[in-house]
């Protein structure tokens, strides 16, 4: 795997096939865990909201409000939606991460070994070309700015 | 009661943010991106949008310079509510027409205290 500068001015490195083709997989592997683990957070929240909502929707009863040991339930619950945006950040840091994965493998399989004549040439989408949007790196409340 | 028009591809998000305002008092109505807000907003009016960036079909700015365009939204409050934080986003934001910018996670106290604030 010596570097070949003879051909072009690009600098370019030849790598055996069979190891392309096995980041390839590997990378393809990533992409599917990532996209399981997206559907896990999906269904997880859901179930969540289903709770919190019931949970809030009970503590609305009109024959609670006066009880004062609830006040400090319904403050927590309140307190939680904070937390519970956490499933939308996951999901855009997934789905990001999952596109430039899947770009990668199928741009290094069409540079070390192009397509042959007739074969169908995979749909990827476009690779993000600007940072991951989410930023945070706690589920602490962001800024607010008013213009 | 100050109707508002909630924006946001999340279904989770969008069931916390309609939670944190219909606690509040307000009413809110949901929509999934920013071509369904735009068909609600041209039904009906509403006190305040608070919107998503990063949405399919069209995003938050988009959005945002569709209902400037239109003399019924020309001054109500648009807040964005992203997980986008740079500058040049909140700069482009600025342009397209936004009241303001708040970054996810939300905290409801502090959003009720925005939206009070310009919910005139």
């Amino acid at each position: 795997m010596q570097p070949d500068q003879t051909a072009c001015s690009v600098p370019t490195v030849e790598l055996p096939v069979m190891l392309v083709a096995e980041v390839q997989d590997s990378l393809l592997v990533v992409v599917h865990d990532l996209n399981r683990l997206d559907g896990l957070l999906t269904h997880a929240m859901e179930n969540l909201m289903q709770r919190f909502t019931s949970a809030s929707a009970d503590l609305a009863d009109p024959s609670l409000q006066a009880v004062k040991e609830l006040a400090g339930v319904r403050m927590a619950l309140h307190a939680a939606v904070t937390e519970l945006q956490f499933q939308d950040m996951a999901s855009q840091l997934i789905g990001h991460t999952s596109k430039i994965l899947q770009g990668c493998a199928y741009r290094l399989a069409s540079e070390a070994m192009g397509y042959e004549d007739g074969e169908a040439v995979p749909f990827v989408e476009d690779v993000p070309d600007r940072p991951n949007p989410v930023t945070q790196d706690e589920m602490q409340a962001g800024s607010v700015e008013l213009f | 009661m100050p109707l508002i028009l909630a924006v946001d591809d999340s279904p989770s998000m969008r069931k916390m943010v309609s939670f944190t305002l219909s606690g509040a008092g307000y009413q809110v109505v949901e929509a999934v991106d920013g071509v369904d807000a735009f068909e609600k907003a041209m039904t009906q009016s509403f006190d305040l949008v608070l919107t998503d960036q990063n949405m399919p079909r069209l995003d938050g700015l988009g959005l945002t310079r569709k209902l400037r365009e239109h003399p019924k939204f020309k001054s109500t409050p648009i807040l964005m509510l992203t997980t986008e934080s740079s500058d040049l986003m909140k700069q482009a934001g600025r342009a397209a027409g936004a009241t303001g910018w708040l970054v996810k996670p939300f905290d409801p106290a502090r959003l009720i205290e925005v939206i009070k604030k310009v919910i005139k």
